[in-house]
């Protein structure tokens, strides 16, 4: 569905995405993430045709970037909504209906689905931040778009806006769409995305479902609280198989690698080491995300 | 494509106040500077005026010459009109980052820029039967309170004159539409068109009397071409002072063909500005 290779955007001498290779599949949410200034929506800009990549190819529908046939099945949500301040919610999506060549009808049912049906005929210049963004969503999803690329959709939204967003991305992709969705909220991105790309310093880092990057990361972390810590810490850092370990005071962590916990907690009573607490604990996208992007 | 950009910007131009509140400007204008206060200037002051001046000023408030008239205050007037009109048409998305959100949808620029561009021309259209309207109203209103017969011009002649209007009106509004495209900025777009239609025109001209050979660069302007068609329709090369002081040298027909140079030239600049430029 998406295909970047080798995608660059200079700035004079500032890279803002270098030699980007990413890959979107049909019928996959796909979350892209970094930081703030990472590339994001760099990446969906040359995707949509709105900037030029300097170097590297990319595609879309299998058509270079920007071909207006490809972004004709693309809803998008880039950056803050803008709409025209003077004009109501409902007349802007009219408006943006018009240059797609689309029906009036489209209209209101994306403004249902995005729910701002009560305040679609107010002026946009009278909305809130989570109504815009609403209205934004709305704009996405006019006319039936396969792919929908969502820029930080939960800006401004309240917690149920943001359940209501995660449901509508999910049935989107349930129903046969796909979906590159940017986001900070890391959270989010982790119970919708069936696979993740992390952008960091305008190169992809780390790419795959978030099973795949945790493992590559080094898999799960044990939690270890034993006295005495420093003897613990000790133990941990000369058992066979431990990747890495990390003391903060009477609390240890321990990166598993190939060992296992009921080793770890074998080896410590051995050492005659006092355990109170020992847990395994996934890691979080955060961690991972944190890991990735710590450089 | 462009027939959807056309039907898009239609919309949005029934919807803009800025661009309703210029065209309902310049029809007050007309109303006011053109007939308004030239009627009360005769009635006030033209028994001190000599007979012919004060008949002159007449005539040209009734409606036998409401054609000729009405295009006369075009270029000094309306022209400025007009080009604040395209610029503020070609630098709204730029203010409001909506150009994105177009783009986004549909990225055929060419196609977005044609339709925006035919939009300004259709849009002038109904602004210059208005201003037609208005004159042969004004003018009839005043034939009515002067007592004076109220004879209307032929109607080809009318017809004629509504194309000039139209066609002064495309050119103005066309550079204003270009001078937006490349600046970005209505304040700046407006300040760079007022100061090259009114300062830079009127210096070129100037040296174009006064060097010999550079004769006929004066015929190239925009004012000069806005002018000779708003001062008659005749077919011979004129020089002439017409209505509210313009100047005015060539055909109409060259004047026509000038005016619509500007309009090609002006959607060249704007496709070439818009085509790699990128939207952020």
């Amino acid at each position: 569905m998406i295909e970047l290779a080798g995608l660059g955007k200079s700035y004079g001498t500032v890279h803002a995405v270098r030699e980007l290779d990413l890959s979107v599949r049909a019928g996959e949410v796909y979350g892209f993430l970094g930081r703030n200034g990472a590339g994001k929506t760099t990446t969906m800009r040359m995707l949509l045709g709105l900037i030029r990549p300097t170097t590297g190819t990319g595609t879309v529908f299998g058509k270079p970037l920007g071909d207006p046939s490809s972004v004709a099945r693309i809803g998008s949500l880039v950056e803050s909504p803008a709409f025209y301040p003077h004009l109501s919610g409902r007349d802007n999506l009219r408006l943006l209906a018009r240059y797609s060549g689309l029906d009036d009808s489209t209209v209101d049912s994306s403004l249902e689905l995005s729910g701002l049906g009560e305040r679609a005929g107010d002026r946009f210049t009278g909305y809130s931040l989570g109504m815009k963004q609403r209205l934004g969503v709305a704009a996405a999803l006019l006319g039936k778009p396969e792919l929908l690329i969502l820029d930080e959709p939960t800006n401004g939204l309240d917690p149920a806006g943001m359940r209501e967003m995660r449901e509508l991305v999910r049935n989107f992709a349930n129903n046969g769409g796909t979906v590159l969705l940017s986001s900070h909220l890391l959270g989010e991105v982790e119970q919708v995305a069936d696979r993740i790309g992390i952008i960091h310093s305008g190169r992809l880092v780390a790419e795959g479902t978030l099973a795949e990057i945790r493992t590559r990361l080094g898999g799960p972390r044990l939690v270890v609280r034993a006295e005495p810590a420093a003897a613990a810490e000790t133990a941990l850092r000369a058992h066979p198989g431990v990747r890495s370990v990390r003391r903060d005071g009477t609390t240890v962590e321990v990166d598993l690698g190939t060992a296992t916990a009921a080793g770890i907690n074998r080896g410590l009573v051995v050492e005659g080491i006092e355990v109170s607490e020992l847990r395994v604990e996934e890691r979080t996208l955060e961690d991972v995300f944190t890991g990735v992007t710590a450089a | 494509m462009i027939t959807n950009n056309l039907r898009a910007e239609l919309f949005a131009l029934r919807r803009r106040p800025g661009v309703l509140a210029m065209a309902g400007m310049w029809s007050t204008q007309v109303v006011v500077f053109a007939y308004l206060v030239p009627y009360i200037v005769y009635l006030t002051q033209g028994s001190a005026m000599a007979p012919t001046v004060a008949a002159d000023m007449i005539s040209g408030l009734l409606p036998e010459g409401a054609h000729y008239y009405v295009a006369g205050a075009l270029p000094t007037f309306g022209g400025p009109v007009m080009l604040v009109i395209g610029a503020l048409l070609a630098t709204g998305d730029y203010r409001w980052g909506t150009l994105r959100t177009i783009l986004g949808r549909q990225s055929d620029r060419g196609a977005f820029l044609g339709g925006r561009f035919l939009g300004l021309l259709v849009a002038l259209l109904p602004v210059a039967v208005v201003t037609l309207a208005l004159g042969l109203l004004s003018s009839g209103v005043i034939a009515l309170v002067n007592a004076s017969p109220a004879r209307y011009g032929n109607p080809l002649v009318l017809a004629l004159e509504l194309g000039s209007l139209w066609l002064v009106m495309a050119a103005w509004g066309s550079v204003g539409f270009a001078v937006g495209m490349l600046t970005r900025s209505p304040a700046t777009a407006i300040i760079v068109g007022l100061l090259w239609t009114v300062l830079a025109e009127n210096a070129l001209a100037l040296l174009a009397n006064i060097v010999p050979g550079l004769g006929f660069l004066s015929t190239l302007l925009l004012g000069n071409s806005s002018n000779r068609l708003a001062v008659g329709l005749g077919s011979e090369p004129i020089t002439i002072t017409g209505a509210f002081g313009v100047q005015a040298q060539g055909t109409p027909l060259l004047a026509a063909a000038v005016l619509a140079a500007y309009i090609a030239a002006a959607f060249a600049v704007s496709h070439a500005a818009l085509r790699r430029r990128d939207v952020t």
